[in-house]
């Protein structure tokens, strides 16, 4: 039924406009590039106004392979977050041993979840229809929907630039009911070199708790790095 | 060796990375029985210290250094050995990856690849952990491992020694005992437990990806390790898998005979007469039989959607009781603590001392767990519950975290043990026990301050 859905909205989709393919392989190559090493941190800000802040270094290869190192706060320092496809992983130092962990699962209680983190693969995981937003004219609306039950949302609104195409502006994201669970606001688009540029600061807003939101900064990327696949390896955590 | 490893340390290139808590455990209990502690305090500075001088080698220790008093100890104020100030070596190795995918480790670390979380019944390496909160025991073993990783199969090998003998929380003996005997074995206080054989284990374990799934499957072979088990094979197996926000696992060991502790029937209500004439009050009468017998484990987390956290676990313990020969341990227990508990050590290093420690002695449990975050500002709200099937006998841990900061965490926790079904307890005299109301203590109720840096 989804299926079918997907093939007619595409099958609407007007001449002129590029295709949800290219229009996701441009989201993907700023937002997950094949591999990278950054350095990156997650201010959660609570209901009373509080904050909590994590920094950690983020390690990707291939499509489907991330790493996480949490280095603050002092409480989580050692922790580590894994993923090799479909799978997800928690080191947690107490334990001595990692646990596995659901895709929609929280990150680290922000509001976050860990596809958002690990999993941002649109072009592999969702499929949809592009178009004109009149009330953002510099920007293409996307309207995505999963073609799993595996993803982090069930469908997502997204809005791009149309140049250069690709870079995220707003987000949206829903469950499988229609309801709003997040959304989230792309700013701050800065150059990394090796041809990389990326907005390096994302809002995400709790639009059930909406007193909640966290900001992610990207602080440091660096796209020409490769890492071994043993790095991604269940074995390497804790190590 | 040493100096190799001084002068990497200490080259510029090192990257060093450290972190570690203070902590405070203040606990109030209602005692039973003579030697119980009303109050007591546990003052804990640990510190972790992470090297990396070269890419190929790591060195990490985990070290805490523990102050503990008791008070108030019921059948009046006296020392009591295990409240002395001790340190606990949790880990300190040495970690080589020497190629990409291989590694060498030598020294003290916790290695577990079973999925359980309460227990893990293919564990024979590591000191036990309280089922109720099982974050806080990171002891492991003095071991050597070599192991090849890769992103679907990994295969690692150990060999372990055991601490035959151990002084505030320092090894003295490894895998032999000393030739010397203790001078409290010598003043005829304790048993000389010297023999001449070597306390090791050697363990192996094979680790898949298959379709998305966890797969362990495991062997070892221990002699007189952790257990009173000599020259016993082991197999086990672990699976873990995730089905959309719901984790399942299963756990088990299969291995022949039992190292359970029975007592011996006429003994019962006569310890000291028993002893006297030279008739053991305790056996272990099936650790040379041949049947087969497991340990196992089944269970599952789900993360709801506003973060709260629930992990069922079942756990069957091949080693526990029946009704009649619990009925006769607990009779003991009550006659002669000491005796029994002289009976039941497993290991001369207890790694961290636990809020709970609990060695099963029926057949049937199951534990659940279930934490809620930010139920008003940063407190988190737990509850584990540790219930005995056979008996309906609980321990009940409710719990209320509190973080103000990022640097510092408050907790109080109740330790509430209930009787379960008087039918299906037991009854020494004229009172009703279930197997969590034996304990020396009733309820406590305990207080933690954590500052990390």
């Amino acid at each position: 039924m989804n299926a079918l859905l997907i093939c007619t909205l595409m099958a609407a989709e007007p001449a002129g406009l590029p295709t949800t393919k290219e229009v996701l392989a441009k989201y993907d190559a700023v937002m997950a590039p094949a591999q990278f090493k950054a350095v990156a941190t997650m201010v959660a800000h609570r209901d009373d106004g509080t904050t909590r802040s994590y920094t950690m270094t983020i390690l990707k290869a291939a499509d489907d392979k991330s790493r996480i190192w949490f280095q603050e706060p002092a409480a989580v320092r050692g922790q580590e977050m894994l993923r090799n496809g479909e799978n997800f992983w928690v080191y947690m130092p107490n334990l001595k041993r990692a646990l596995r962990l659901a895709s929609r699962d929280n990150f680290q209680g922000g509001d976050f979840n860990n596809a958002d983190m690990l999993r941002a693969n649109y072009s592999t995981d969702y499929d949809g229809t592009v178009s004109e937003d009149p009330k953002k004219p510099d920007t293409y609306l996307v309207e995505l929907k999963a073609k799993s039950p595996d993803t982090a949302y069930d469908s997502i609104k997204l809005w791009v630039t149309k140049a250069p195409l690709g870079l995220p502006v707003r987000g949206e994201y829903f469950t499988s009911s229609g309801k709003m669970l997040r959304s989230a606001d792309f700013t701050e688009v800065k150059d990394f070199g090796h041809g990389h540029s990326r907005p390096t600061h994302v809002t995400m807003r709790n639009e059930i708790a909406t007193q909640r939101f966290s900001e992610l900064k990207w602080e440091a990327v660096d796209v020409s790095v490769t890492s071994p696949d043993s790095k991604f390896a269940l074995s390497e955590l804790g190590h | 060796m040493l100096a190799l490893v001084c002068s990497l340390v200490l080259a510029d290139a090192s990257v060093v990375t450290t972190t570690g808590y203070v902590d405070s455990r203040t606990t109030t209990a209602q005692t039973l029985v003579n030697g119980a502690p009303g109050l007591t305090e546990l003052a804990e500075a640990n510190a972790q210290i992470k090297v990396t001088p070269h890419e190929r080698l790591t060195v990490f220790a985990d070290a805490s250094l523990f102050w503990q008093r008791a008070w108030f100890i019921h059948g009046g104020d006296r020392d009591q050995p295990e409240y002395r100030p001790t340190v606990v070596l949790s880990e300190a190795y040495l970690d080589a990856p020497v190629l990409d995918g291989f590694r060498v480790l030598v020294g003290k670390k916790r290695i577990v690849w079973g999925s359980g979380l309460a227990f893990n019944p293919t564990d024979v390496l590591n000191p036990p952990k309280d089922p109720t909160d099982p974050s806080f025991q990171r002891a492991g073993a003095y071991l050597a491992e070599v192991e090849w990783g890769f992103e679907k199969v990994a295969l690692s090998v150990v060999t372990a020694g055991k601490v035959t003998r151990q002084y505030a929380g320092l090894p003295a003996g490894l895998v032999w005992y000393p030739q010397r005997q203790t001078a409290e074995s010598v003043r005829g206080w304790v048993a000389d437990d010297r023999d001449d054989e070597a306390h090791f284990a050697v363990s192996a374990r094979l680790y898949l990806l298959i379709a998305d799934t966890d797969v362990n499957v495991t062997y070892a072979f221990t002699n007189l390790y952790n257990d009173a088990f000599r020259n016993s094979s082991r197999g086990g197996l672990s699976l873990s898998r995730v089905f959309g926000a719901l984790e399942l696992h299963g756990e088990a060991s299969l291995y022949s005979g039992s190292a359970r502790v029975e007592a011996t029937a006429e003994c019962v209500d006569a310890p000291q007469a028993c002893a006297a004439a030279g008739v053991p009050v305790v056996s272990r009468p099936e650790l040379e039989g041949t049947w087969l017998n497991t340990r196992a484990l089944f269970g599952g987390r789900y993360q709801f959607n506003d973060s709260a956290l629930l992990s069922v676990e079942y756990y069957y313990n091949g080693e526990g009781h029946s009704r009649a020969g619990f009925q006769r341990l607990a009779t003991l227990a009550k006659a002669s603590p000491a005796l029994l508990q002289q009976a039941l050590a497993g290991t001369s290093d207890p790694g961290t001392p636990q809020k709970f420690s609990f060695e099963p002695l029926r057949r049937h449990y199951v534990v659940a767990q279930y934490s809620k975050p930010q139920i008003f500002d940063d407190f988190t709200a737990s509850f584990a519950a540790l219930v005995s099937l056979e008996d309906l006998s609980m321990q009940l841990v409710p719990q209320v975290s509190w973080a103000p900061k990022e640097w510092l965490q408050l907790t109080v926790a109740v330790y509430l043990p209930l009787g379960g079904v008087a039918d299906w307890g037991v009854k020494i005299g004229d009172t009703g026990y279930g197997e969590f109301t034996l304990a020396p203590m009733g309820t406590r109720v305990l207080g933690q301050a954590r500052v990390f840096f």
